[in-house]
This record gives structure tokens, sequence and C-alpha cells, in this order.
């Protein structure tokens, strides 16, 4: 196996978790998330002369998801805004009164999440989930930095909006 | 003096504020208590989505490793769901049962089966390394070093404290005609495994490095647990030491 194959290989792994909590900031369900990033790493590996090894993986592996997620069409980006929450929910034993609240408030934060535009979606799951840059979040998602700076802002007065009005 | 509107409050807590916009900040969180809070509650919120996000996500998917490995490189992977995390996510009051309902059951464990020697037991079902060689390797030798008991070989090949606090190490193994790799984190109680892969036979010296840290399997889970600092020596020391408790703090 080449050298570069073996680097792309070993580089994807590494980003798995990023690039499935932006998937999932992008369709907003697991099963879904998983979906979009098992066709991403297909197609990276289909399209390996297409990656520069000078260049940064994970951008191109961000924007290979995103143009997944545009070519899957429309019926994905309005689902899923309660299908997490319950399946997450369904889940969850019944010995623990105590995490209640936490339950709640974890179910507020994703329905926070959910009910965002995609944009700042995508931004907000790249800088307050995976902890990118501003910039990095720019290149990505081919916006410029003063974007993602509001979106993250937008995105964080939702979520302290929707957070703290269950807080007393 | 800048305006602290919402935007510059979020570009300070990423750190992306100007240096105005940080020493305004700064300045006003100083006089202004109730601007520290909201400032420190922001940040709780971005923690609990983060939290929230990755326990809806669950573990890596078989079948996202598989779009990955190599295609004749097939081995035995075993997911272990991660119990151990319970305790990081209590520290964040976080459902433990969330995680705890769907790790009961999804596996029998690791036994390790040749002609002659005791077989042993990597781990039990929900993850945990008692009593075994490896149990004894992962708390009792230094990196690098093979230790050798009932059989096994068992090497250490990296220490580190995970993105949660908990001390982990990395390590591959051998028994019989058996080899593997796999990543457990100590919770303070106990080691917990949180990754094994078992695969290919063992070198001629009974020790098999192959499966190491270049592994999908390992290195993804090397990936999702953060390795937030690499032990040095004096650190592994000082850890060897004190048990392996989580390094809060440290």
């Amino acid at each position: 196996m080449a050298e570069t194959e073996r680097d792309l290989r070993s580089g994807i792994v590494a980003l798995l978790p990023k690039l499935r909590r932006f998937a999932f900031g992008l369709c907003g369900a697991a099963h879904d998330a998983d979906d979009l990033v098992q066709s991403a790493v297909e197609r990276a590996l289909r399209n390996e002369a297409q990656w520069n090894p000078g260049t940064r993986l994970d951008s191109w592996m961000y924007k290979i998801v995103q143009n997944l997620w545009i070519d899957k069409g429309r019926q994905q980006r309005t689902r899923g805004e309660a299908a997490p929450l319950e399946e997450a929910m369904g889940q969850a034993g019944d010995d623990a009164r105590e995490t209640l609240e936490t339950r709640d408030a974890a179910a507020r934060a994703l329905k926070a999440l959910a009910a965002l535009s995609p944009e700042m979606r995508s931004a907000a799951t790249l800088v307050i989930i995976s902890g990118h840059s501003y910039r990095e979040a720019a290149e990505a998602l081919d916006v410029p930095v003063g974007t993602i700076m509001s979106r993250v802002a937008r995105a964080r007065g939702a979520l302290e909006a929707a957070l703290s009005s269950g807080d007393e | 003096m800048a305006i602290l509107t919402d935007e510059v409050l979020s570009a300070y807590l990423d750190g992306y504020a100007d240096d105005a916009g940080r020493a305004a900040v700064d300045e006003a969180m100083r006089s202004d208590p109730a601007l520290a809070e909201r400032l420190l509650r922001l940040t709780m919120h971005d923690r609990l989505l983060r939290a929230a996000v990755d326990d809806a996500l669950g573990d890596i998917p078989p079948r996202v490793t598989a779009a990955i490995a190599e295609p004749q490189n097939k081995e035995n992977v075993i997911p272990f769901r991660p119990r151990a995390r319970q305790a990081i996510e209590s520290r964040w009051a976080w459902p433990a049962a969330v995680a705890a309902s769907i790790a009961a059951g999804l596996f029998a464990g690791v036994f390790w089966q040749g002609a002659g020697a005791t077989p042993f037991m990597v781990a039990t079902a929900d993850g945990a390394v008692v009593g075994s060689p490896v149990a004894q390797a992962l708390t009792a030798a230094r990196s690098g070093e093979i230790q050798r008991k009932d059989g096994a070989a068992v090497q250490v090949q990296l220490s580190f404290v995970a993105g949660d606090g908990r001390l982990c190490r990395q390590f591959t193994a051998a028994f019989k005609n058996d080899a593997g790799a796999g990543v457990a984190c100590h919770d303070g109680r106990g080691w917990r495994m949180e990754a094994w892969t078992n695969g290919g036979s063992p070198a001629g010296d009974g020790f098999r490095q192959a499966s190491g840290p270049e592994n999908p399997v390992i290195a993804a889970e090397l990936a999702q647990l953060g390795v937030a600092k690499p032990l040095d020596r004096a650190g592994e020391s000082a850890a060897l030491a004190g048990g392996w408790a989580p390094a809060h703090g440290r």
C-alpha cells in the first residue's frame, strides 16, 4: 500500500470523532451522521489522488462531508430535530432521578442546536464542539472569519436562551 | 472602551477577541461578578452541548472503522463500551445510565486460551481488567518493559493523561498463538478496557508489536480519548507510585 494512502487512512481515523460531530451538526441524528461519515470516508479513499498531502486533511474531509450532505438533499436537513433526543432518552435507565435534570438540559442543548440554521450549526459544531479556531472553521466552510465569529455567537445565544430558561 | 456585545464575549471565550476586546472583558469581569458568572455559564453550556452530542453519537460504529481499514487487514475488532466514562460524565452530572444501559450485554469478555497454559481473561464484559497478566502489567510495568507471566507477554507502549483527566495506557499483549493491542484507562478504582483488537500471530519471541497506535481501532480510541498529555518517565513514575489515580489538576 502506498505511503500516501496509509497516511490518508490514519489521518482520517484520527479525524473520525470530529467528522462525526460535524456530520451530526449537519443532519442532527447519530445514525444519519455515521452514514454520512461512512460515505465521506469511502469517497475520500476513492479520490485519494485529489488530496494534496501538504494541505489540511480536516478541511478536505469536512468539505466532502458537507458536499455529500448537500447531495443527499433537503429531506435530511429538516429531519432529526426530535429523533436523536428520543433515541438518547429512550436508552436511559430509570434509576437516576438526579440525572433527569441534566438529561433535560442535554435534551434542550440538542434541541437548541437542531433549531439553528444549518450554517450556524456547522459553525457551532466546528468551533464549540470540536474546538477548531475561527480560521480553520472559515477555511472548512469557505466563509470569512467574521462570519464564523457571528454565527458562533448567535449559536451560543440560542444555547443560552434554551438552557437558561430552565435554570430556575 | 469596547462594547461588550455577545459577539465580543463569544470571541473572548474562543480566544479570538482582539486586544481591546480582551482587555475590556477582563476589566469588566473584575467589577461585574454577574458578567464573570455569565461567561462561566456560557462555558458550561459549551461543555454540556459537547457532552450531549458525543453521547448522542456514542462509539464509532464498526461499519465506519471498517470503511477505513486496509482491505487485506481483517482483524478481529472488539469495541468496548466505555463504561469508565461514567466517572467523567458524573462530574458533569451527565446521565451515566445512558452509557451504562447501552453497555449491558454487548460483549462477553475477552478470553485467551492456549493448550497447556491456563487461559486467562483479558477483560470482562463490562471492560474491567482484573487479575490478569494484562492488569498486572498496566499497574506495575514501565513503558517499553516486556512483562511475562503465565505464558503471556505484555508491553505498555504509551502512558498518557486522557482529555477527561484519567490516566490511560496503550499496550500490546501476546499469549500462545494470539496477539492483540488495547487501550485501558484507570478510573480510580481499577483498569477499564476502552478498546481492544485481537489479531495476527505473535512474533518469534512471543511478542508482536504490529498492532500498536497505527492500528485504526487503537488510533481511533486514542483520538476519542484525547491524549491530553503523554507521560514522560518522571510522570510515569509518579503515576506508578500513585496507583494510577485520575490526574485531575495534575
